[in-house]
């Protein structure tokens, strides 16, 4: 008797413990069940599970009609689109170190797409109907370094400045600024009309590394692959011809952003846009998402930013953001290339229902239909006129984009010189190359 | 030893076994399977290189400037906040220990911010900082006021934090200072009454001394919090002005999640754990001599 007693207790001991981890572990399995579900598992009526990891944003309900939509043309596949909340750089690296990643699942093209092909983690896709459709520059962003396609370039974003036409008209500004001076101008004509002309965005430093970006650009792009291969040579630097510009344009921003600018985040600077409190934003066409929440919608133009006093030199950053790949481990490899092909056929819902909305990032391929906008308009224009440079920052050693805005965070708050932030972005790439 | 602890010792072991395999699992087989191991490895987490590096990785951390700042801010962080928080829920647990009225609901009050999540604590507090404190000054034509860059300069960011912090963890900490409050025997405090200890010496003599068990788990909690310091820097600076507000937790999970350095992350978690070892350690030596019976 006695002794059941203490068998008991023991028991109960355990079962305490377990009880415990019961609560901490059901968290766990909700949040990251990637591909072990993909085995062999399929559900109850025959289907194959496809499982897809995205990361969060504003399309949590588009992407819910996609996969409904998918399901229900499908009787095979049942498709399992995963929003991932939280950093999906996280969620990625964790995913990466357990070894245990979806079938299709978001990427960044250029290197991250590059070191996850080398580290043989993605199908190669250059056989797939995508290939022919998608525009030749966008698949660019996403070849591995054996020249290899290894994703889906969905579709293309473009940073660029983001103005209010009616707030420019009603402070006589008829021509757009082509030039820094010119810029400089604008700034002052609508600072004089009692309007603030830059919403900043200034306190959270990946807006920095964007903007740091555009402006960097338009002086490397005659050879963007010769400026990565010297910056990851260990011999490069920031220092290239124009950055004087670059800092002569930071300048213009700083004296133009309103005396709080170092305390406003994305969320109140497409705030500013969005309401009229200010004239331009320096973005990405995804801040318009918030313009269309505003009442009234404001006709939101978009031009290049004047950067360089050589208006030639001045072009719209346009580039592939996002990318999809196949899990090279899949254990449904056809299933997949079909979600694939379906993702790319412009007739179907992944892109009819990705293009709604003002806002949307357009495709990296000819569809018709889209919301129209002003902003729209304009980026189409620069694209047919080839007026468009990529985004370096995409190009940088893994990892080294974030820093770079953090970098230049110091010189908005005022904290470093010109000499001071280039040093460090000489000396910080030195340790992300290998 | 008691005959009877002898005889059952067996059993009491037992009955720790279920709870010491859950920790092993948790802790111990990550610690030392996972984390150490890894902080020896040259590892990016991108390209799924590994490679041996000795304690290379150790010695680049002391000529490492963001762990020097991280660690720095952690330390202001820690010591303001420890101060901070420990002074203000004293006296707060002082005064609502007398006779005051509606001495539950006050208690319940600075409780609040306690149980809502350190995230959107921070959210709101950035709101005020950046929007209603600026409208604020305009409206009042407070110029001082309205020209201070909350976030843009690493003193003010650092300011925002600590104070955010102080303001979260008081209710905590005042619950248990009262709880200790409450355990001094009247007969105690009576008698000093007796002999003409009043005021602020009866606070030092004889309140004080008797609550040192309390001030030990006090320091301890506040500690350990400080140097684990996560959600409040991330939701309301993101570790910004230009890096300067990032506390040691914010750098490794950057090194290893953002520039993909597992090794080198692994490595700077590593030191992390032996300094927050080595600071509880001794505090918890030294406030436990301090510790009085009765």
């Amino acid at each position: 008797m006695k002794k059941m007693k203490k068998w008991l207790a023991l028991g109960l001991a355990a079962v305490m413990v377990l009880s415990m981890t019961a609560c901490g572990g059901s968290g766990d399995s909700a949040g990251g069940g990637g591909a072990d579900s993909s085995g062999e598992s399929s559900s109850a009526d025959g289907k194959t599970k496809v499982t897809m990891a995205v990361w969060n944003g504003s399309w949590g309900e588009d992407l819910q009609a996609i996969q409904e939509d998918f399901n229900s043309k499908n009787e095979d596949i049942d498709l399992d689109i995963q929003m991932q909340t939280g950093d999906y750089s996280d969620f990625l690296g964790a995913k990466v170190a357990s070894n245990d990643l979806p079938d299709i699942y978001l990427l960044t093209p250029y290197q991250q797409v590059v070191a996850f092909a080398e580290a043989g983690r993605l199908m190669d896709l250059s056989e797939e109907p995508f290939v022919d459709v998608v525009y030749p520059t966008a698949l660019e962003a996403v070849k591995g370094s054996d020249g290899k396609i290894y994703a889906f370039p969905h579709a293309n974003e473009y940073l660029g400045v983001f103005y209010n036409k009616e707030i420019f008209a009603n402070a006589g500004i008829d021509t757009l600024p082509t030039t820094r001076d010119e810029f400089a101008e604008v700034c002052a004509k609508l600072e004089a009309a009692g309007v603030q002309p830059i919403a900043p965005t200034y306190k959270e430093s990946w807006t920095l590394k964007h903007l740091f970006s555009m402006l960097l650009t338009p002086f490397v792009q005659d050879d963007i692959p010769g400026f990565l291969a010297s910056l990851n040579s260990g011999e490069g630097t920031f220092a290239v011809d124009g950055i004087d510009e670059v800092f002569a344009f930071l300048d213009i921003m700083k004296q133009y952003s309103g005396s709080n600018m170092m305390d406003q985040d994305s969320t109140s600077g497409f705030n500013a846009l969005a309401n009229g409190q200010a004239a331009m934003l320096l973005s990405g066409e995804f801040s318009l998402s918030t313009v269309a929440h505003a009442d009234p919608v404001q006709d939101i133009g978009c031009f290049a930013v004047p950067v360089s006093n050589d208006a030639s030199k001045n072009k719209l950053g346009a580039d592939v953001a996002t990318c999809y790949v196949i899990n090279a481990n899949t254990e449904h490899p056809d299933l997949c290339k079909r979600v694939l092909a379906y993702m790319s056929d412009p007739e179907q819902k992944w892109i009819t229902q990705l293009t709604m909305d003002l806002g949307d990032a357009p495709p990296a391929m000819p569809y018709t239909g889209g919301e129209p906008s002003s902003a729209m308009d304009d980026y189409t224009r620069y694209c047919d006129e080839g007026n468009t440079v990529p985004w370096v920052y995409q190009q940088y050693a893994n990892g080294f984009d974030v820093t770079s805005g953090d970098i230049l965070q110091g010189y908005m708050a005022g904290a470093k010189d010109q000499a001071t932030v280039i040093q460090e972005l000489d000396e910080s790439y030195l340790n992300f190359i290998q | 030893m008691s005959i009877l602890f002898q005889k059952r010792r067996k059993f009491y072991y037992a009955l720790i076994i279920p709870a010491l395999i859950l920790y092993a699992g948790a802790l111990l087989i990550p610690l030392f399977g996972g984390t150490i191991p890894y902080s020896f490895l040259n590892w990016n987490l991108m390209s799924g290189k590994k490679s041996m590096a000795g304690f290379e990785n150790y010695v680049k951390l002391f000529s490492d400037e963001g762990f020097r700042i991280s660690f720095l801010f952690n330390l202001k962080l820690g010591v303001f906040t420890i101060i901070g928080s420990n002074l203000v829920s004293f006296v707060l647990a002082y005064f609502l220990n007398k006779n005051i009225r509606a001495k539950g609901l006050s208690r319940a009050l600075f409780f609040i911010p306690n149980i809502i999540s350190a995230v959107l604590v921070a959210f709101i507090w950035t709101f005020i900082f950046s929007q209603i404190l600026p409208n604020l000054a305009e409206t009042m034509h407070w110029d001082w006021l309205g020209s201070i860059s909350w976030f843009g300069s690493p003193g003010t960011a650092t300011f925002t934090i600590i104070l955010v912090s102080v303001w979260q963890q008081i209710g905590f900490l005042m619950m248990i200072y009262t709880a200790g409050l409450q355990t001094i025997p009247m007969d105690l405090i009576e008698a000093g009454k007796i002999d003409g200890c009043t005021g602020f010496r009866l606070i030092k003599d004889i309140q004080l001394p008797l609550l040192m068990p309390t001030i030990t788990i006090n320091l301890f909690v506040s500690i350990s919090g400080a140097f684990k310091a996560f959600d409040v820097p991330n939701a309301m600076t993101a570790g910004g002005p230009y890096g300067t507000t990032t506390p040691v937790a914010m750098d490794i999970y950057k090194e290893a999640f953002v520039k993909y350095n597992m090794g080198y992350g692994a490595a700077k978690s590593v030191i992390l754990f032996l300094v927050v070892a080595a600071v509880t350690l001794i505090q918890l030596n030294f406030t436990r001599k301090r510790e009085v019976s009765y």
